[in-house]
This record gives C-alpha cells, structure tokens and sequence, in this order.
C-alpha cells in the first residue's frame, strides 16, 4: 500500500479513542485493523473511516488555500489504491467497499477543488455552518446593486451585433477580477479565522459566500449568452 | 502444509485476482480470463481481445473482414441475419432491414421524429413500452435493444470462437455524450445477448487507451493534455483528458449523440431526391440513395469529384458529378457545429485550445478532409491519426477489458465524469440539478426536499437529465411516487433523495422520508430500456443464456471469496501463528485444505458448507488476535508495533 493511505490512516487513529480504534477488526480475516485502510495481516479493503475529514482524506493542511497540482496528485493516488476497477475481478464485499471509498473520494475532490464548495465545508467543519443556497442571512445592499449593474449590462449587450464578442468579453473581464477578489477575501478571513476565530470573521466569511455565489451566477448567465453567439442562436 | 504453501508463499501473498477462474469452462489454474472488447457503433460494430503476444486487436470474422456492420434482417422465414449478408437484403427488404439502431436506443418516438432519419426511415417505427419507439414487423414488435442485442450476440460468437471458448466478460463502449436512457439500453442489449459486461466505457476514453497517449512526453509544460475528437456514424464526442502516470482523468467531455456520418450522407441524400424532384421516395429508393450517399462521401475523401447514376422508378436515370466542395458545402453547418461543444469542454476542464498537447481523432467520418482541416484549425494543432479511427475504440476496450478481468498487473486506470447534469422537476416545472455535468464518477448526491400541503401523505419524484432549466427541455428519465409519508403540516417532512452514479454512468434514485424515523425506500431505475422482467423474459426466450451460464457465474463468485478467505487465514497463521498450538494449527490447515480442495471442483453448495466450516473453526483464532491488539492498545502500545 502507498505511503498516503498509511498516512492519512494513521490521522484517523489520533482522531479517534485509542481503544475504539483498537477494538476495530477485519470484515476478512477478523484480525485487528487499527484505523487502516488496508487490513494490515490480510491486505483486505477496509470500510472508509467517515471520521476522517476531507482535508485528513487527502493529507492536506486544513485552510482555504489548497495547492491545485497537490490536491490532483494525491487524488490519482488515492483513485489508484480504491479505484473500483482495481477491484472488478474480486469479490462483493471488495467491490463494494471500494465504489464506498471512491464516491467518499470523489466527492471530497470536488468539494476541495471548488472555492465555494471549499469554503462552505471548511465553515461548517469548523463549526459555523452558513446556510448554502443563499437562504438565512441577507447579503448585502451593495452587493445587490453591483450584481444588478452587471446584469443590465448584459441584457444590454445586443447578441446578434458585431461587437457582441467583445462587449461579452469585457463584461467578462470584470466577472473574472470579481471573483479572484472574492477567493483572495475568503483566503486572507479563513487565516484570521483559523488563528483568533471571533464570530465577525465567520460572518465575514459567510457574507463573502454570498458574495462569490452572485457572482457564479453571473458568470453563468455570461457564459450562457456566450453560447448563444458561439452556437448561432442570435 | 506444502499444499497450504502453494496458495500464498511467505513474501509473496498471492492476490485473489491471480487466482485463475477463467470464464465457463472450469478454469484450469494459470489462464488468462477470456475477455473482448466491443465497440457497438452506429454503421460498424467492432470486437477486440488481447492477443498472446499482449497486444490488443480486432477478431476478424471467417473471410478476414474486422468490421462487421450494425445491420440486421428479419427474414420471412423468421431467421435473422447480421452484418453484411443482412447488408445485401437492404435494398431489396427495405422494410425487414434495420441499420443504424443505435440512433433508435434509448429514444422516444415523438423525438425521433422531430429529425430528419426518423421521419424518413424505410421502418415502421412506433411507440412502445417504457416510452422506448420499437420497429414494427409482421405481428411482432422489436425493440432497439433486441436489434442491438443480435449484433453483440455475432461478435460474441466471433470472440468466442477465436479464444477457444465463453467469455468472462466483456466491455462495451458507448458515445460519451450517450445519456442514461441510451447507456441503459446497451447495457440491457448487451445482457440479452448473454454478455457479461464488465464495463461501460466511453469511447473517446477507450481511444486513448488504446493511443497510449500516457506515454507521451511532457512538453512545454502542457503536462499531457489531450481532447478527444471522437466523430462516428451517428454520434459526435469530444472528450478532454489529462495523463499523469497512467492514470486517464476525463476532465470534461460534451458533444451531440444525434451528429454523425448518417448526418453527411443524409446530405447527399436530400440533393440526390431534390434533383430527381421527388418528394416521397419509396423505401427502395431511399435505401438506393443511402448506399450512394454512402459511397460518394467515401471517395469524396481521396478524389476531387465522383460521378453519380441513380435509377429512378420510371425507368430514368439520374446522372450528376458531385465535386468536393459542393460536399464539403453541404456539410459546414454540420461540422463547425462540432465547435461549440468543443469550446465548452474546453471550457469545462477550465483550458484553452493552446494548453493542449494534442488532439486525436476518431471514428470513421474523421476521415472527411473538411473534418481534419476545421479540427486541426479549433486546436491550433495537427491532429493525431496514426492509429485506424474504426479500430481504435475497440482496441481500447479490449485494453479495459483485460485490466478489469485483472489479467496481469498495470498501473493504467481510467477516470470519468458524467456527461450531462442530473436533477429532479421542482414547483414552476423547473429542473434543479443535483449532479451536475462533469462530475468524476462513481458519486452520490443528497438533497432534502419537504412537503408544500398540511397532510400531504405522498411525493411525485421526477429524475430529468440535461442542461435546460425547464424540465420540458430535459430528458425524463424516471417518475416515481414516494408514498406512506406521516401526514404532517407543510413544510415539517423531510425528504432526502439520493442519487448515485456507478462506474459505469448509470443513475439509481432512492427517496426517504426521514424526520419521523419511519422509512420509506423506493428505489428506481430509469423507466427507459427494458425492466429487469422484461429482460429475464427474453433471455428465456432467446435461450441464449442458459441455466449453465448463470450456475458457472455463481460458481465462480463463490470460489472468488473462498479464495479470498484462504488468503486471509493464510495472512493471519503467518502474523499471528504464535496465538495457536500446534496442534490448533494443525486442525485450521486441514479445514482449510479442505476448502482448497472444494474451490478445485465444481460444487458451489461444497465451497459454501466448506467455507463456513473455516469460519467456525478460526473463530477462536480471531479473537484472540483481536485480544491481543486491545491489550497492547490498552497498555499504551501503538497498533503500528505489530505492522
């Protein structure tokens, strides 16, 4: 087995009691499996530890910046080790518990791969879940009146003329730099959260959220009326 | 204990997937499982193996041609002929002949329609059970699945005789652009032809495989990244990819499962028609103009111009020369269309054109001039043809098929994403995603939904697939109704519906209520293709998947896992030996041998008594290892002391 699946196993093992971890046997051989991936005696798959954090599943240190090349390196790795085509010739139970693993594993990459997704998580890991989806608090007036500016923008963007593309293109540009700011915010609160953690910084954070949610949704719609042109359907 | 030693020798622990079952015939230690790969396409259906030199390649049928095409007549006789002696019946038995089904699985009559193939097709098509159209001939009503069902069912004997003997299992490789119905419906053909599939593998992940692009050496730190120009008979994919130490992850894939070479043809066939002035060929005719067609695109890619005659009814013939460029006229909207699902895949994966290494092509129609040239200036690169654009998929995946059948050790793993977003219908008939595009598989998605009425008792669940926001502009995949939800004021319900994505794309839906503790589970599959029952029953008919096939299948998972605990009593004598006396060891080896000795015959009810009697008689055994973990953790000692 790779050195990351012993790793990130042995993270589990501080996580948890002592003897919890101990107590814990083989579903193949039946002997002690401690927090391992792998049955150390028999090599057998073992259950995924939902104990274990996203972060802790890719060894990765908890924060809002995560290293992209990092995270796609140690995801290969890990899709290697549970992948469920590395188990199609073996058994049920085997096949099972790798699809179990590797759901787990594909949706903790999307999640840290993601800004938003990312900062949701770590929000509600740490303890001050914001409500997703743009319910529960307000987001700013501010913020409502740019998102408004941006949209009439667009809808004035009159798609079948020339100059469509590079209207689209500029209006892009400024999207481009709302969102950059929006990730670089959310970096620089998670550290101020992470070392001294007071209520406003996490309400920052949440408020932030709603922030970069507005303006995805902008970009989408950008995004949609680029098709539109691309596709000849103006 | 030297027989003992045989299964696993100290150092060397023999993994359960070394340990031969080939496929049918008993399996005889030190085989390679019977595996194929099978590209089922829209003109040619192709199947691959790996042959004794490790190199895979297509099986020729008894004259030498790899390329068998995805024709089928029904005689009046009643028998059924495959491939080009069902080719030659075309002309004569328009109505009898069914080409090109793959465009027909997993669809609707009233969207069949909607095109152009549909509404001119020489078949009586209409509208069956599950929403699926079926062919109307004589009394009987055929389904695209059991049309496709026959073609697979050629290929395996062809593989099947080539290897010596059943197969353990098969890959077939659909469109990555084919949607759940479609993937559903070929998984289904594929079961009715008595295969056992391994795996459903999209074709443009199959080709670079097969290319090998892994091997490529990173250049001006575009660390391997590929797109996958994939242009067949009826459908059009473009995958991109990245390669880093023999792992293939699809990063975005998109394209039209309704754009083809049938499409180029088609062209042919409209100014054939229009300058003949007839509005309402005859199903001949139409077959005539087709072959024509077919012919002309063909030598369209080597010559500058090609002379047409084509009888017409009354006697008449119809003498024009097509040139290049008027062709190549024809067919532009069609190409550049191929455009915008590129850019947005590109887009997807978060690229651009100039980020790639390079592009491949694939599929037949990638041979047109037209279709290198537009791809090679969208990529800002010469695309890569070097491998036979009809051979590729195949050859890919009979690669899949033999890393799945664990026929020797690789590190070669494919990674892929679902090709549209997944959703359910919500009030206002809108669609809300729940896995959206892209996303690698295998995964699973939760989302609470709750009820709107006081006293609400049951929820109408509507799985939709696309990318439109009105769930009239998606494909409805499945409708089903939870029921039995405790009546409770609006809002206080709390339904978690759960949708999970298997390796192979296909979706399963289960719905729960959750906040009175009472559960309710519903799962379904997708109401396109055929239900499980509706399968068996064929099977039965067929008579193609005997009773045989199904008693060596149940055979074989069970000497898989007798395997698997040999191993794992094995594993632990040699760590924890010393927990027993000897005359403890002597009495688990022999309960072991025994059940070595069952694995070798062919009773499974023996291997399952045998099983259990190992199990029984280390029972003991493991307890007492796992006492000894807990003393240790107990008194401090770190479990890794042991490792």
């Amino acid at each position: 087995m790779g050195a990351v699946s012993r790793s990130q196993s042995e993270k589990g093992v501080e996580n948890l009691d002592s003897a919890v971890v101990a107590g814990r046997s083989c579903w193949s051989c039946r002997g002690p499996v401690g927090g391992f991936a792998f049955c150390p005696t028999c090599q057998a798959i073992q259950p995924p530890d939902l104990n274990l954090d996203y972060f802790q599943l890719f060894d990765l240190p908890v924060g809002f910046t995560v290293i992209a090349e990092r995270l796609e390196i140690l995801y290969q790795k890990l899709q290697k080790l549970f992948h469920p085509d590395r188990y199609a010739a073996r058994g049920a139970t085997e096949r099972r518990l790798s699809l179990e693993h590797v759901t787990r594993l594909n949706r903790a990459y999307q999640t840290l791969r993601d800004p938003l997704l990312r900062s949701e998580y770590l929000l509600g890991m740490l303890g001050h879940p914001s409500s997703s989806g743009g319910q529960g608090e307000p987001p700013d007036p501010s913020l409502l009146m740019e998102v408004m500016e941006q949209r009439e923008a667009l809808e004035a963007v009159d798609l079948a003329s020339r100059g469509a593309v590079d209207q689209l293109a500029s209006l892009r540009g400024q999207a481009e730099r709302c969102l950059q700011q929006d990730e670089e915010t959310l970096a620089h609160l998670f550290v101020r959260g992470l070392s001294a953690g007071d209520a406003v910084v996490w309400s920052q954070i949440a408020q932030t959220n709603h922030h970069l949610r507005y303006h995805r949704r902008f970009m989408e719609a950008l995004e949609a009326a680029e098709e539109k042109i691309f596709a000849g359907e103006v | 204990m030297e027989l003992l030693l045989d299964i696993a020798e100290p150092g060397q622990s023999r993994k359960p997937h070394e340990v031969d079952l080939s496929g049918g015939d008993g399996g005889l230690p030190g085989k390679r499982r019977r595996v194929a790969g099978i590209d089922l396409g829209t003109t040619f259906s192709l199947v691959a193996a790996i042959t004794l030199e490790g190199r895979p390649a297509c099986i020729p049928d008894a004259t030498g041609r790899v390329a068998l095409p995805s024709v089928v007549h029904y005689a009046v006789d009643g028998s059924v002929l495959v491939g080009f002696a069902a080719q030659e019946q075309a002309l004569q038995h328009p109505q009898r002949t069914v080409s090109s089904v793959k465009r027909l699985m997993g669809r609707g009559l009233a969207e069949l329609m909607r095109t152009e193939e549909g509404s001119q097709t020489p078949l009586q098509l209409r509208d069956g059970e599950g929403g699926m159209v079926e062919i109307a001939l004589d009394a009987r009503a055929l389904s695209p699945v059991e049309v496709s069902a026959e073609i697979l069912k050629s290929l395996k004997r062809r593989a099947e005789d080539a290897l010596g003997g059943a197969l353990y299992g098969v890959v077939v490789t659909v469109p990555a652009y084919f949607d759940d119905a479609q993937r559903q419906a070929t998984k289904d053909a594929a079961r009715l032809a008595g295969l056992e599939v391994l795996r459903l593998v999209n074709e443009p992940t199959a080709a670079a495989l097969a290319y090998g692009l892994d091997a490529f050496q990173e250049s001006e730190g575009r660390q391997g990244l590929f797109a996958i120009y994939d242009l067949g008979g009826g459908t059009f994919d473009i995958s991109i990819l990245r390669l880093n130490e023999g792992v293939f992850q699809v990063l975005s894939t998109g394209g039209n499962s309704r754009l083809g070479g049938d499409d180029f043809d088609q062209c042919v066939v409209s100014y054939l028609l229009q300058e003949a002035a007839i509005a309402q060929p005859d199903p001949h005719l139409l077959q005539l103009c087709r072959q024509e067609a077919r012919r002309v695109k063909e030598q369209l890619s080597s010559v500058e111009w090609v002379d047409v005659r084509l009888p017409l009814p009354g006697g008449e013939v119809l003498h024009r020369t097509i040139s290049r460029s008027q062709f190549e006229s024809w067919i532009g909207d069609l190409v550049s269309s191929t455009g915008v699902a590129c850019r947005r895949a590109l887009k997807d994966a978060g690229l651009t054109a100039a980020s790639l290494q390079g592009v491949v092509l694939v599929g037949g129609s990638t041979r047109v001039p037209l279709v290198r040239r537009f791809v090679g200036q969208l990529f800002h690169c010469q695309p890569l043809c070097d491998l036979d654009p009809d051979q590729v998929v195949a050859l890919g995946a009979a690669h899949q098929a033999d890393l799945l059948a664990g026929n020797g050790e690789t590190e070669l793993l494919l990674l892929d994403v679902t090709p549209l977003s997944l959703g359910l219908e919500t009030m206002g008939e809108l669609a809300e995603k729940i896995i959206p595009r892209n996303t690698p598989i295998p995964t699973a998605r939760a989302q609470d939904f709750t009820t709107f009425k006081d006293g609400q008792t049951a929820m109408a669940i509507h799985v939709v697939q696309g990318e439109r926001e009105l769930v009239s502009q998606c494909r409805s995949l499945a409708r089903f109704e939870l029921r039995g939800i405790p009546p409770m004021v609006a809002g206080a319900a709390r339904i978690r519906v759960t949708f999970h994505v298997d390796a192979d794309g296909l979706l399963t839906v289960s719905a729960r209520e959750e906040t009175t503790g009472v559960e309710q589970s519903v799962a379904v599959k997708p109401s396109y293709g055929l239900s499980d029952g509706q399968v068996e029953q064929m099977l039965r008919d067929a008579l193609s998947y005997g009773e045989l096939d199904l008693r060596a299948r149940q055979l074989h998972e069970a000497r898989v896992d007798a395997e698997r605990v040999l191993n794992a009593v094995e594993a632990a004598l040699r760590r924890d030996g010393d927990l027993l006396t000897e005359q403890e060891t002597q009495r688990v080896r022999t309960v072991a041998e025994q059940l070595r000795q069952a694995v070798q015959g062919e009773d499974e009810t023996l291997i399952g008594q045998r099983m259990a009697q190992l199990d029984q008689q280390t029972t003991f055994f493991a307890q007492r290892r796992m006492d000894r973990s807990v003393q240790a953790a107990m008194t401090g000692r770190h479990i890794a002391d042991f490792s």
